[in-house]
């Protein structure tokens, strides 16, 4: 089996296309988040090619996403699920508790209604989402609960096992999340999805890190946010550089893929500076 | 003002440190559709519509504006073109996103989620156009310059999340597709 997760270069914001080969050579994909602007449709070409590269008549074979995931209601992570949902199709459009907002209302709005999108689910950490023959684990929300001043911390956080290695996705959470989830996370995490673009308030604070200490091996990416916000923080390089954490940004390496295959140890990166 | 004294309508989405993400609706075609008609300089041209995006900046309401909840659902209702053959909505209405600085703002307080504001489309124009290109100091100069504002709209704002409200509850009632439901946890 082959697990490849690739930061898709939005410009700015997030968007990860997920995709699994299992041992029957039937792949499944997942795609969480995108920051496709009306002009800009980073994503929607991305995945357009990757789907004619492999041959995959992606019209005739919708839904082509067991699952889209909008982390939570901030617009630089739903702008272009909306066209992306109705291009490729889904079995799953699934969102968190949200403040109710207009992006997520209105994606909620087409999801209802389009044909190309299976079912809507609002998600929390009693659910699991199937992904292939593997599952994704949902850290974050509880159920029920809802920060009204804070958006990024009703974000979703995943957390997938492949071939004994831990996926972590840690969306646009902030210290609030971090803190109660902290206790879940294995340090001998492989992968971790930097929180927030790499921005302070998912990361730091006073210079102590809100996630875990993680081992020496893990490999991180970060979808930044550079323009207007300038995501990465200089502090969170410090402190990846300082803890010689081996991290890879779309600013600067674009398109970021990681592939782990079974049975081999490493993940390996295929980035373009 | 503009020439024609046209306002966009914004959507406060984020205020994080004085640098507001605002959102505005637009129409957004990506498919095929019978022959439109374009107004250029007085003369009406009918064209096949491939692509298309428009800012969207008035509602059917004799004011234009979107006082009513009902003024949304009216607007997308009329908009939406459903396309039999591929069984999708070709036409259809999406968000797009600006960020501005706070101070073009009227009333600061006033400046957070789901909040709405009206921009002289002239300003708009020119500050897209800058966003594009991503122009961080070049914005700035021309905010500096420039007399125009943003300016809070209070029954656009709470028809507008009454609107948010409304959408995301029918939605969370929409139960289709039992059979790809989420399962628990063991």
């Amino acid at each position: 089996m082959e697990l490849n997760i690739t930061l898709i270069d939005v410009g700015a914001g997030d968007s990860i296309f997920i995709e699994l080969v299992d041992d029957l050579n039937n792949r499944s994909f997942g795609l969480i988040d995108s920051n496709d602007s009306l002009n800009i449709k980073s994503s929607y070409i991305y995945i357009k090619r990757y789907f004619e590269k492999l041959k995959i008549d992606f019209e005739s074979q919708k839904p082509n996403f067991d699952f889209v995931l909008l982390t939570h209601g901030h617009q630089d992570h739903g702008e272009g699920l909306t066209f992306l949902m109705k291009t490729f199709g889904t079995k799953r459009f699934l969102f968190p508790r949200s403040i109710r907002n207009s992006s997520q209302s209105n994606i909620l709005r087409f999801g209802g209604r389009s044909s190309n999108v299976k079912r809507l689910e609002e998600v929390d950490n009693t659910k699991q989402i199937p992904f292939g023959v593997l599952t994704f684990d949902i850290l974050w929300p509880p159920p029920g609960i809802i920060d009204v001043y804070n958006e990024n911390n009703n974000s979703v956080i995943l957390n997938l096992e492949f071939d004994g290695k831990k996926f972590l996705f840690g969306a646009d959470g902030e210290q609030h999340v971090w803190n109660n989830i902290n206790p879940l996370i294995d340090p001998a995490t492989a992968f971790f999805k930097v929180p927030h673009h790499g921005a302070e308030s998912g990361c730091l604070n006073s210079g102590a890190c809100f996630w875990p200490p993680f081992n020496d091996d893990i490999v991180m990416g970060i979808s930044t946010h550079l323009i207007p916000y300038d995501h990465p923080s200089a502090s969170v390089i410090t402190y990846l550089d300082t803890n010689n954490h081996e991290y890879y940004r779309t600013d600067t390496d674009h398109h970021i893929t990681f592939t782990v295959k079974s049975g081999l140890t490493d993940i390996l990166v295929k980035y373009s500076s | 003002m503009s020439k024609q004294g046209f306002t966009v309508p914004i959507f406060i989405d984020e205020n994080r440190n004085g640098l507001i993400r605002a959102q505005y609706f637009v129409i957004e075609n990506m498919g095929s559709n019978t022959p439109w008609m374009l107004g250029v300089n007085g003369t009406q041209i009918p064209f096949f519509l491939i692509e298309l995006q428009g800012v969207i900046f008035r509602s059917f309401s004799q004011d234009g504006n979107f006082n009513r909840p009902d003024d949304f659902f009216e607007l997308f209702e009329a908009i939406e073109l459903f396309n039999e053959e591929e069984k999708e909505y070709s036409t259809f209405t999406t968000l797009n996103s600006i960020y501005l600085p706070e101070f073009i703002f009227d009333i600061k307080e006033k400046v957070y989620r789901n909040n709405v504001f009206r921009m002289d489309f002239d300003l708009f124009r020119k500050i897209y156009s800058i966003n594009l290109s991503k122009n961080q100091k070049q914005l700035a100069e021309f905010l500096k310059e420039t007399e125009s504002r943003a300016f809070y709209s209070n029954e656009e704002s709470f028809a507008f999340r009454a609107w948010c409200e409304f959408q995301y509850n029918i939605s969370l009632d929409n139960n289709k597709g039992e059979e790809f439901k989420l399962p628990k946890k063991q």
